[in-house]
């Protein structure tokens, strides 16, 4: 009865998040600049807000999911202990729960 | 009272292999021979251990223990797709009020104001039942005008901070019984993309023109005004008013109604 590891396989690593969030930030500011400036010279707001909006988009579909590129810099793990043939001193466990805290 | 001693206590996880330990994360167990609760973290372990009478364990002795349960205290940094969603439509919802925010400060501070010209071709009276007011009759005047102005001059009147404009055409005098009075007598709505340019002939007014009493007889002076309303996409409404009006004089008889 081997616990599996907690959700490593559907999820970005620490500098992996850190490089979406850039890359998100950093594709909504550049596609408000270009919006504000684009709807203030053809003199319609709407141009903005959809310009923004495929801003939003593409920051979606670069960053929400884990692409490989944000999973560079995975957690070191232990190396696996051997197995042990001795009798166990106590019991084995009888519940074994995981819980996540955040 | 208790005796604390400390113990080092290598963990024989027979049952449970330190495998998928990271050295990022605590292991959290139950001791039920000891009745607490520990925290561990990878490598050796030292923990007070309460010896009393009735406990067979001691010091030197293997600790009997059950482990019970067992947490993975994840990092609270790691995020989930959701959570990642969140922040980046929040930061978006941030930046796109930023934005709205100075799409209304480049037009704050615009003059809107644009000469109107307004004629008017026929006036008449009427003294009509009012039963709208406290007295019988009431003064009722018709008024035909007609009305130019070009809202697109050089710099233009529908800017990106405008949705649409509401015109209205006023008729302010007074009368011995009240020193200003303003009426309302036509409006219009114009949509962005609409014509811009007001040619408008031979327009009837669109409300009664009722006055509070029988001030309009023989009335010098009504001065007409069209004046407008900027209704923009973000911040607040100008009210602006045009800069042609005309005065005109009532006349001093009533007209009687011809019947058919």
């Amino acid at each position: 009865h081997t616990l599996l590891p907690p959700q490593t396989t559907v999820f970005q690593d620490y500098k992996g998040q850190k490089l979406a969030e850039q890359i998100f930030q950093g594709i909504i500011l550049i596609s408000a600049a270009i919006g504000f400036v684009y709807g203030l010279i053809i003199e319609q707001f709407g141009w903005t807000v959809y310009i923004v909006l495929a801003g939003f988009a593409v920051s979606c579909v670069l960053t929400l999911p884990p692409w490989p590129m944000f999973r560079r810099n995975p957690l070191s793990w232990q190396p696996a202990l051997p197995e042990s043939t001795a009798e166990p001193s106590q019991k084995p466990q009888e519940s074994t729960k995981k819980k996540k805290h955040k | 009272m208790l005796d604390y001693t400390p113990m080092l206590l290598h963990l024989d996880c027979d049952s449970f292999k330190t495998v998928f330990w990271p050295k990022t994360l605590q292991i959290r167990f139950i001791l039920k021979g000891l009745n607490r609760k520990y925290v561990f973290i990878p490598g050796n372990f030292t923990f007070p251990v309460c010896a009393n009478a009735t406990s067979a364990a001691g010091l030197g002795t293997s600790l009997s223990f059950e482990l019970v349960s067992v947490w993975y205290l994840r990092n609270p940094n790691m995020n989930t797709v959701l959570s990642r969603a969140n922040s980046l439509f929040a930061f978006s919802l941030s930046v796109m009020a930023a934005l709205t925010f100075g799409c209304f400060i480049t037009t704050a501070f615009k003059d809107r104001r644009v000469p109107v010209d307004i004629h008017v071709s026929k006036v008449m009276l009427k003294n009509v039942d009012d039963f709208t007011g406290p007295r019988e009759r009431s003064d009722l005047g018709f008024i035909t005008f007609d009305l130019s102005a070009d809202i697109l001059p050089i710099k233009p009147i529908f800017d990106w901070n405008v949705k649409q404009l509401f015109l209205y055409l006023s008729a302010e005098y007074a009368t011995k019984s009240n020193s200003l009075n303003q009426v309302v007598l036509w409006d219009k709505i114009v949509l962005r993309g609409e014509n811009t340019k007001l040619n408008l002939r031979d327009m009837k007014s669109k409300y009664f023109f009722f006055d509070d009493g029988n001030g309009l007889r023989a009335n010098k002076n009504i001065t007409l005004t069209l004046s407008w309303n900027v209704v923009p996409n973000a911040g607040i409404l100008p009210l602006v008013a045009g800069s042609g009006h005309v005065s005109i004089p009532f006349p001093e008889t009533y007209e009687t109604t011809k019947s058919y």
